[in-house]
């Protein structure tokens, strides 16, 4: 499900990085990437305020609004029990990027920590754990999600489970193979010559070298992640109603699409508009600090 | 070969053997190494590519790649203590507060994503000062190797500087916990000539102000005899000739020491196309010539020296040279 790029990964891992602040300057300067980040903070701040801008709860019935099409009352229509299809739409946001957020955050820190062991560690620990990786790799998402999902019953935390298993792997090789490289510079041989422990060494020498190249690939994860959940939402093992989803949504809306298109747009459009963010905002990120990718700017 | 020593000594080395374990066999990288550091005195190390000044290091602070393998009766002391028994905690109380080194290639010796203050207050981790106080200790030591402005210089990063400027900085990271002995792993090479003088020019005087011992390593004789007090001379693997750095350069008893000192082109006396070289290349060290491990390129070699290696012959005074041609 991820397309991890280790040769980005690694080309970034040795760049001396600029100044503070110089990266969101040239970020903004990409049209690509203004764009990306500008959606991608519309998103947030819509899910974050969704309590103040909603007009109505999402789980409030008004069956004398049933099908009702758009409106001035109701932005985006209401749905088959007269649900306000825009509050909806902003609560499902919120559930979009808590799971995305979460799983992606649990994956990246855990992809960190077990890939720098892997490289930094023993032999036989990183025999071991590329072992592991190659197996959980092996498995195909979806049929893992459905068999875990029906043993732990659908729940969000459930999702991010199944998204974490997966994905970690993904970031734990990157984390080695850019740790092993790392290991083999003087700074390194510097740093244990003067006296630093294991712990010292990867906790403030190597991290800092690896999260520039493994946050950009997060970033581009988020989307993946937003519509794995959808989806499995939309297949009826993700949230449970009332509990609105964007894959929830098109999934009620799919029903009556013939008469009511609305609600399927009104539940796809963000869900590509999302993933459009993050993807434009994790491309310009990686432009930026992948030197092999380096224009004339 | 062995050296009268004293208690003065900070670093002691007698009869150091390692290998490495390689697809083709054992590699023997150092052989009955004896080196002697004595206190405040800059011993130099000289000798071609591969003959062991890394693992001679790597050795002195147990950092050796993870297939090496320092044979039975080496003994390697440091102010008395026996570092080939060293526990890994013991070993990482020696890195950096007893023992430093500034490595060859400034441009890589940094981390390129840490601020230089950060780095070089981390060393001072076990020490239990404040942030400010270790702060003012690093931009203290930035100052004495030379570079201005060192407060708001702390937060800038490696590549901020310049190539000369970073060597400064890791000497001064090398310093900044007083260590006893200060090793420098051919700290000129990666610069320009200007750059290597100041460089020397800053050691030297830094000796004097931090009072340690170094272990000055490089190919470079004119800057041994510039800056070191006494020199040994590796090749292959071994000690070849050891003394002060007068008795080196003056009365040289190695035929090994007295081509290298021929070929340094500061010494050519006239104009010519080629410079002059040592014929022949070094043995391999997993298939060791039997005799004298310079036989084989030796211009001066006669009947003992393929026969049997030839035991350290003392000339007086610290002057010794293992070669046959001394015995007569």
């Amino acid at each position: 499900m991820t397309n991890p790029r280790p040769d980005t990964a690694e080309a970034a891992v040795l760049m001396p990085s600029a100044g503070r602040l110089a990266w969101l300057r040239q970020l903004l300067r990409d049209p690509m990437g203004c764009f990306g980040l500008a959606l991608v903070l519309l998103i947030v701040l819509a899910a974050a305020a969704a309590d103040l801008v909603a007009p109505y709860d999402f789980k409030a019935i008004d069956l004398t609004a049933q099908f009702a099409p758009p409106s001035w009352k109701h932005l985006l229509g209401a749905d088959n029990l007269g649900r306000d299809t825009f509050s909806r739409v902003l609560y499902g946001g919120q559930i979009a990027l808590y799971v995305s957020l979460a799983a992606v955050g649990c994956s990246l820190a855990l992809g960190l920590a077990l890939g720098m062991l892997a490289g930094y560690g023993p032999r036989w620990l990183d025999t071991a754990l590329v072992l592991l990786f190659d197996s959980v790799r092996s498995f195909p998402v979806i049929m893992f999600a459905l068999a875990v999902i029906t043993v732990l019953g659908p729940d969000l935390e459930t999702i991010i489970l199944v998204v974490v298993v997966t994905s970690v792997p993904g970031y734990a090789r990157i984390t080695r193979t850019a740790t092993l490289a790392l290991k083999a510079t003087e700074f390194v041989l510097a740093e244990r010559s003067l006296g630093a422990g294991p712990l010292r060494i990867m906790l403030s020498h190597l991290l800092p070298n690896l999260v520039a190249p493994l946050l950009i690939l997060a970033s581009m994860d988020i989307p993946v992640v937003i519509t794995i959940e959808a989806g499995l939402s939309f297949l009826g093992l993700g949230v449970r109603p009332p509990t609105p989803s964007w894959g929830t949504i098109l999934n009620d809306g799919y029903a009556f699409i013939r008469n009511t298109p609305w609600l399927v747009i009104a539940g796809g459009i963000p869900l590509i508009l999302t993933t459009l963010g993050f993807t434009f905002l994790g491309e310009a990120l990686r432009d930026l600090f992948d030197p092999k990718l380096k224009r004339d700017r | 070969m062995t050296q009268a020593s004293g208690d003065d000594d900070v670093l002691e080395v007698r009869d150091l053997s390692v290998s490495f374990q390689t697809a083709r066999g054992r590699l023997r990288a150092l052989r009955h190494v004896d080196l002697v550091v004595p206190r405040n005195r800059i011993v130099g190390i000289v000798g071609e590519s591969g003959c062991g000044k890394s693992t001679l290091i790597g050795s002195v602070l147990r950092l050796l790649a993870p297939n090496a393998q320092v044979d039975p009766g080496s003994q390697i002391r440091f102010q008395g203590d026996d570092v080939l028994r060293m526990s890994e905690a013991e070993l990482r109380g020696l890195r950096g507060p007893r023992i430093s080194v500034v490595f060859q290639d400034p441009m890589t010796a940094l981390n390129p994503v840490i601020t230089i203050g950060k780095q070089m207050t981390d060393i001072l981790y076990r020490l239990d000062l404040s942030a400010a106080a270790k702060r003012l200790r690093a931009a203290e030591m930035l100052g004495q190797v030379g570079i201005a402005d060192a407060m708001r210089r702390l937060d800038d990063y490696p590549h901020q500087f310049s190539g000369g400027m970073r060597q400064r900085i890791c000497i001064a990271m090398a310093l900044m916990m007083n260590p006893a002995l200060l090793i420098a792993d051919e700290p000129t090479t990666a610069l320009d000539v200007t750059l290597e003088a100041q460089i020397i020019h800053l050691m030297r005087s830094l000796r004097e102000l931090v009072q340690c011992s170094m272990l000055f390593v490089s190919h470079n004789l004119g800057l041994i005899a510039e800056l070191c007090d006494d020199v040994v001379v590796m090749y292959a693997g071994e000690v070849v000739e050891r003394g002060t750095v007068h008795d080196l350069f003056h009365r040289a008893q190695h035929p090994y020491t007295q081509m290298l000192l021929d070929c340094d082109p500061v010494r050519i006396a006239e104009a010519r196309r080629e410079l002059p070289t040592i014929p022949g290349s070094v043995p391999d060290m997993i298939a060791l010539p039997p005799g004298c491990i310079f036989a084989p390129r030796c211009p001066r070699r006669f009947e003992p020296c393929g026969l049997s290696a030839p035991d350290a012959y003392p000339l007086g005074g610290q002057h010794a040279v293992r070669c046959y041609l001394a015995h007569s």
